[in-house]
């Protein structure tokens, strides 16, 4: 009974597949189509320029945000890499940076004002508002003392450009 | 030969030197650490752990153990402002590639002092990387910084110029504490940061004649000397010697009876 009830059960979930993928497509195709005609990618050259220097420097070291046991991870020339073949001194890859990217912008989602994401509080000591975070230096510091480090500054500011765009605004974590 | 011939061979040389060398590590050289994180470079970090730098390069590679190096002539004793002290890092000879950094600090990170070397004619064979010292000075005021590139040196010397002291409100003459931090690499050459070695090291020191401070650490084995003449080092060595063999002579009367 089952076996013969197998292939037309396939093909029903083959042809929903398809569909959501065909319904998805159209739905991003115009999504990113609006998003371009407003700001083309300005929220990919600000990380590309402003943040992603900062989160290599600060953050992505073996010991730190450079292993795949990270949510944050970030991808890069002499620190991690997606394909483990890939020669330390390549420079970054598309994919890497988009991939940083996608998990560098996961860390804005908050219920309250950007400076209140995680990957703007966790590196910020706490009493300039930060929350706890295991990367603390040798000396006990968070990665940034102040919110006017040129750092954190940098972070902030990619972040507001990033939740500025549309359909970007930030998922609440609340009901 | 003319000038023309030689130049396709000294491209080849430079390409297979080029290729022979691609697997070695990320910072070969000392400009790396002030490039663009961006691009694979420190981004201004230098790893020396030191308070204004903060990590060291055990943030990156995974030390497999802790060598042992030897640390002599720093005035951990107490400095005199303005004097200049030659100190000597020393490694087993037999360590196939070693690289560090050192920076010499205030408790608040600013540079303190200057960092310089000696004439490349006063160096032993051992602290020469061709004609040339092996340890590199970061120039410019803004830090106090000094590295050794992967080139199979077996020790360095290194000058360090205490800072000047200045008066303070009262008319006193006054120095900073000085905070040597470092982070010395033994690399196994594979290319990755894994199966190396690193020691951390730092050490706090003030100016003479003031009370040393309790912020004194020192990580991973690091063997450190005060500055003495060679005589102290021979007549610890053998009163080491002496109590040793005391209490070895003491262990044995005690198995006999």
């Amino acid at each position: 009974m089952w076996k013969s009830r197998k292939p037309a059960r396939s093909c029903c979930v083959l042809s929903a597949a398809l569909l959501l993928g065909v319904v998805s497509n159209i739905a991003m195709g115009c999504q990113s189509e609006t998003a371009a005609d407003q700001t083309p990618s300005a929220d990919m050259d600000t990380f590309r320029e402003e943040a992603y220097p900062v989160l290599m420097r600060d953050c992505g070291f073996n010991a730190c945000h450079g292993v795949q046991e990270r949510f944050l991870i970030i991808f890069g020339p002499n620190r991690a890499r997606i394909d483990p073949a890939t020669h330390h001194d390549t420079p970054v890859l598309p994919l890497e940076m988009e991939v940083t990217h996608a998990r560098a912008r996961s860390m804005l989602v908050t219920s309250g004002p950007v400076t209140s994401s995680l990957l703007l509080t966790k590196p910020l000591e706490k009493n300039a508002g930060g929350v706890g975070h295991g990367g603390v230096d040798d000396f006990n510091r968070n990665v940034y003392q102040s919110v006017d480090e040129p750092g954190y500054v940098a972070l902030l500011k990619w972040a507001q450009i990033a939740l500025a765009q549309p359909g970007a605004a930030p998922v609440s974590a609340s009901p | 030969m003319n000038g023309a011939t030689h130049r396709p061979l000294a491209l080849m040389g430079a390409l297979f030197i080029a290729s022979i060398t691609g697997r070695a590590e990320a910072f070969r050289l000392p400009t790396n650490f002030n490039q663009s994180a961006a691009v694979g470079g420190g981004g201004g970090r230098f790893f020396t752990g030191s308070p204004v730098d903060r990590y060291t390069c055990k943030v990156c590679h995974v030390s497999v153990a802790s060598p042992q190096i030897q640390l002599m002539g720093l005035p951990f004793a107490g400095y005199t402002p303005g004097q200049t002290y030659s100190f000597l890092i020393d490694w087993d000879d037999t360590w196939p590639s070693v690289a560090y950094d050192i920076e010499m600090t205030d408790g608040a990170g600013h540079a303190l002092g200057t960092f310089s070397l000696p004439p490349d004619s006063e160096l032993a064979p051992g602290e020469l990387c061709g004609p040339k010292a092996a340890a590199t000075i970061l120039p410019g005021p803004e830090r106090t910084l000094a590295f050794l590139t992967e080139c199979g040196a077996h020790q360095t010397t290194i000058l360090w110029t205490a800072p000047a002291a200045t008066q303070d409100a009262s008319g006193r003459l006054t120095a900073p504490e000085a905070w040597f931090s470092g982070s010395l690499l033994v690399s196994d050459k594979d290319g990755s940061v894994a199966g190396d070695a690193v020691m951390d090291l730092s050490h706090v020191f003030g100016p003479l004649g003031e009370t040393p401070p309790v912020a004194t650490r020192i990580d991973g084995g690091c063997s450190v000397s005060v500055a003495a003449p060679r005589f102290g080092h021979w007549l610890a060595s053998v009163s080491y010697l002496l109590v040793g063999a005391c209490l070895l002579r003491r262990g044995r009367r005690r198995t006999s009876s």
